[in-house]
């Protein structure tokens, strides 16, 4: 029956009275949820800043699974050893920070007291100090608590002039180097980015391996710490030093991303650069693919590690070029992670104690002992650690790199930054439209317009 | 509507057509039942089915009402959990989007009604570039799919035998998490290790990056999910095969049609009920794509791959903007709301139409 394909005509199986009655109710329920959200938030003030309560209970520590295998659980061994009345549980995050972001602020601000202590970003402060998702720790801590951070590390945990977080691990981005072909050719190690460029080319013409260079240039966070190290090396910033203006669009900063789109043009760096996040980079490294790369501080325990990588011994770690002209070595991008406290915490004096004792001495000891780079400066500068670990020697001399972090808006400027960098090295844009394009991005996300 | 009517088929009578009569906007209670009584009575078909599967509103009895009635009173509680779980988030959402948002350890504040969030929306680039990406993806792929999936249908509508097997073989793509199946492509598309990438190698001495550059990133992405959402076009389709008549068909081949008349003439009209559901779930589906670009690209190289599910969340939960958040997912709703109803009027059917005629 080629007839019942046919429609009838239309039903109006909703008349006006039901359409309408429908928009009401919506309208209403909308109106109600408004106003009901809208009295929760005149509630109390976040916390009672003295009510901290006595150290001891049971407290959840949330944190991405850092360092070797089991880190987390050994220093929560350590911790419950000091204090017997405090019981710690270690909650693994995902890992990914914007996942670990998304649902921190999820729980926390729908008034969860499930997470004590939490691991932050290093770029998070700001944006949870503006949000009151992290508790304000001055008034907790003891005098002169923050004496033993170097006051440029303790300043990136500071939000309009309170701390909101502590120091707990630093990192640094490093420079990798094939130690063995750079022998076999008798070529040194480069001091500037023009001469690994060079010295890349020749390892490669000699066929010893595939790819010069390799960084994190895909479309994400991660090109924004390569891109501030590139850029301070060569003179250049993306934010002027008030943090007011966008200065990104540079001559300096122009140099600096011609010579990266020049290091994919002339295959020295693989084009697949420019999807290539930490574990992408270093695994093309470990394979042996790639005569140069930068990492941060674990790529040293990776590229030693037998079990993952072709080149173990055959690795040398410097800190990164500086361009020609400009004083070496080149800084290094700031890493790490901080610890933050959750204002819902039902036990504050707990975890305020494993906050400081995690900050302490011991905690930063077990910390370097496993390749992590502890952010106690007394340990940083610990001589007998240093020579077991160089990357703990180069992160205790390298000049440092912060990223435009002090504002809650840093991540539209760091976006504003990675998206159109990457679209120039990936070949869409020329390198001076991407860096006039990102300016204009950080500009109105300074101003607060910007998605 | 009737000029894609097969050749031959009785012309539209009765009724008239669709745009061309005033709608009848009559509340239900009194005349509305007597309008739909007599419509369906006017449309019914020869077999007067669709007559009977509509009731005549008009003569109620009391036992009748008392059973709706009834219920109403069983449904309630359902009800009251469906406008928990849905409207609320929805009219959440609008009313977050509509004002000021600050966010706190307290929860989310409210103030004011606002429309500088919708304002900042239109204006910013990249919304603009979400919205246009979203667009065109959303059409591209749920083409690829009607044709990939109605060719699949058409195969394994000939196969007798081993259908089942293949059915279950071929649902496998569409089984698998999205999470899972976009991670398994990051792993081919990889621009070093993936077996893509040393197979682009093999055949033309290069190695393509798929992910890299935004041409190849979109159609990468694209290909990923033409290939795990085929399976579901092609079985929807296979079972609007399965119920055409096959007297039809087969009156179409004493008339003279060829196999390709035959199909592009009768059967795929007949069809139409099932493309367009396919099609109205792909439509959905594809807008609202989340998980894919979040795995494959997380919405770069650029903004090439940013979708506007993607776009919303990371205003929401990176950005913590949870206002002009709120507005990129309510105009997002509100925009598939539209695309779906435009979409439907073009074909001129409605769901329930559908299932009551064919």
């Amino acid at each position: 029956m080629p007839c019942s394909a046919r429609h009838p005509p239309k039903e109006y199986v909703l008349g006006t009275s039901n359409r309408r009655a429908r928009a009401t109710v919506f309208c209403v329920i909308t109106v109600l949820l408004a106003s009901a959200c809208g009295g929760s938030g005149d509630g109390s003030a976040a916390v009672e800043p003295r009510a901290v309560g006595p150290a001891k209970g049971s407290i959840t520590w949330y944190a991405i699974n850092f360092g070797p295998e089991g880190l987390p659980q050994k220093l929560i061994d350590a911790f419950e050893e000091k204090h017997p009345d405090i019981t710690v549980t270690y909650q693994p995050a995902p890992n990914n920070t914007d996942t670990m972001r998304a649902t921190l602020t999820t729980e926390i601000s729908g008034g969860s007291g499930a997470v004590d202590v939490y691991n932050g970003d290093l770029v998070w402060p700001a944006q949870f100090g503006d949000a009151t998702l992290a508790l304000p720790l001055d008034e907790h801590l003891p005098d002169g608590y923050w004496d033993r951070f170097e006051e440029e590390r303790s300043r990136t945990t500071e939000y309009e002039g309170e701390h909101v977080a502590v120091p707990f691990y630093s990192d640094s981005g490093f420079l990798y180097y094939r130690k063995d072909l750079l022998e076999k050719h008798d070529l040194p190690v480069p001091k500037t980015w023009e001469d690994l460029a060079e010295t890349a080319a020749k390892l490669q013409d000699s066929g010893d391996v595939r790819y010069g260079y390799v960084g994190q240039w895909a479309n994400y966070e991660g090109l924004t710490v390569n891109w501030s190290e590139l850029s301070a090396a060569g003179g250049g910033r993306s934010v002027s030093a008030d943090g007011q203006r966008p200065a990104i669009d540079s001559p300096e900063n122009e140099r600096v991303l011609s010579f990266m789109r020049g290091m994919i043009e002339d295959g020295v760096a693989p084009p697949a650069t420019t999807s290539f996040q930490e574990q992408q980079s270093l695994q093309t490294f470990l394979e042996g693919d790639a005569a140069f790369h930068r990492n941060w501080a674990h790529g040293w325990g990776e590229s030693n590690n037998p079990e993952t990588s072709h080149i173990v011994g055959k690795v040398g770690l410097s800190p990164l070029p500086a361009f020609e002209g400009e004083d070496g070595p080149g800084p290094s991008g700031a890493g790490g992670w901080n610890l933050m406290v959750n204002p819902h915490s039902e036990a504050l004096g707990a975890s305020l104690a494993f906050v400081e004792w995690m900050t302490g001495p011991e905690a930063q000891r077990i910390l370097a002992e496993n390749t992590v780079i502890p952010a106690l400066s007394e340990v940083l500068h610990d001589k007998d650690l240093q020579r077991d670990n160089p990357a703990l020697a180069a992160a205790a001399d390298v000049p440092v790199v912060s990223r435009p972090a002090d504002t809650p808006r840093y991540p539209q400027i760091s976006r504003g930054i990675y998206t159109h960098l990457n679209a120039a090295l990936a070949g869409s844009a020329t390198p001076k439209d991407a860096l006039r394009a990102a300016a204009d991005d950080i500009g109105r996300a300074l101003d607060g317009r910007a998605l | 509507m009737s000029d894609d009517l097969p050749e031959g088929a009785p012309p539209a009578g009765g009724p008239p057509p669709d745009d061309a009569g005033t709608p009848s906007y009559v509340p239900r209670g009194d005349t509305a039942g007597g309008v739909r009584g007599s419509t369906a009575a006017t449309a019914a078909p020869p077999g007067g089915e669709g007559g009977r599967l509509r009731r005549a509103g008009r003569h109620q009895s009391l036992l009748e009402r008392r059973f709706a009635r009834m219920g109403w009173f069983f449904a309630a509680p359902a009800l009251v959990v469906v406008l928990a779980v849905t409207l609320f988030p929805i009219g959440f959402s609008v009313a977050m989007s509509l004002s000021d948002v600050t966010v706190s350890s307290n929860g989310f504040h409210l103030s004011g009604v606002t429309t500088d969030n919708y304002t900042l929306l239109l204006g910013s680039a990249r919304w603009q570039h979400a919205l246009a990406f979203t667009v065109l993806y959303t059409v591209g792929t749920v083409v690829a799919e009607l044709v990939l999936g109605t060719l699949i249908a058409l195969v394994l509508e000939r196969l007798s035998g081993s259908r089942g097997w293949m059915m279950a073989l071929l649902l496998l793509p569409w089984a698998m998490i999205t999470v899972v199946s976009a991670q398994l492509w990051a792993y081919m598309y990889n621009g070093v290790y993936g077996v893509l990438t040393a197979v682009s190698e093999g055949l033309t001495g290069e190695a393509r990056q798929f992910l890299g550059t935004p041409g190849p990133a979109i159609l990468s992405m694209a290909a990923a999910d033409v290939w795990k959402t085929t399976p579901f076009v092609a079985i929807i389709v296979l079972a609007g095969l399965m119920m055409l008549p096959k007297d039809v068909v087969e009156a179409a081949k004493v008339d003279g049609a060829g196999a390709w008349t035959a199909f592009w003439r009768v059967r795929l009209p007949l069809l139409r009920p099932a493309l367009v559901i396919a099609v109205l779930f792909r439509i959905l589906q594809a807008f609202g794509i989340f998980d894919l670009p979040f795995v494959l690209t997380g919405g770069g190289p650029g903004n090439a791959t940013e979708s506007l599910a993607l776009l919303g969340w990371q205003v929401m939960f990176t950005n913590l903007d949870f206002g002009p958040g709120a507005a990129v997912a309510a105009s997002t709703a509100g925009l598939v709301l539209v695309g779906c109803l435009l979409f439907l009027r073009a074909f001129k059917a409605r769901v329930g139409d559908e299932e009551s005629t064919a």
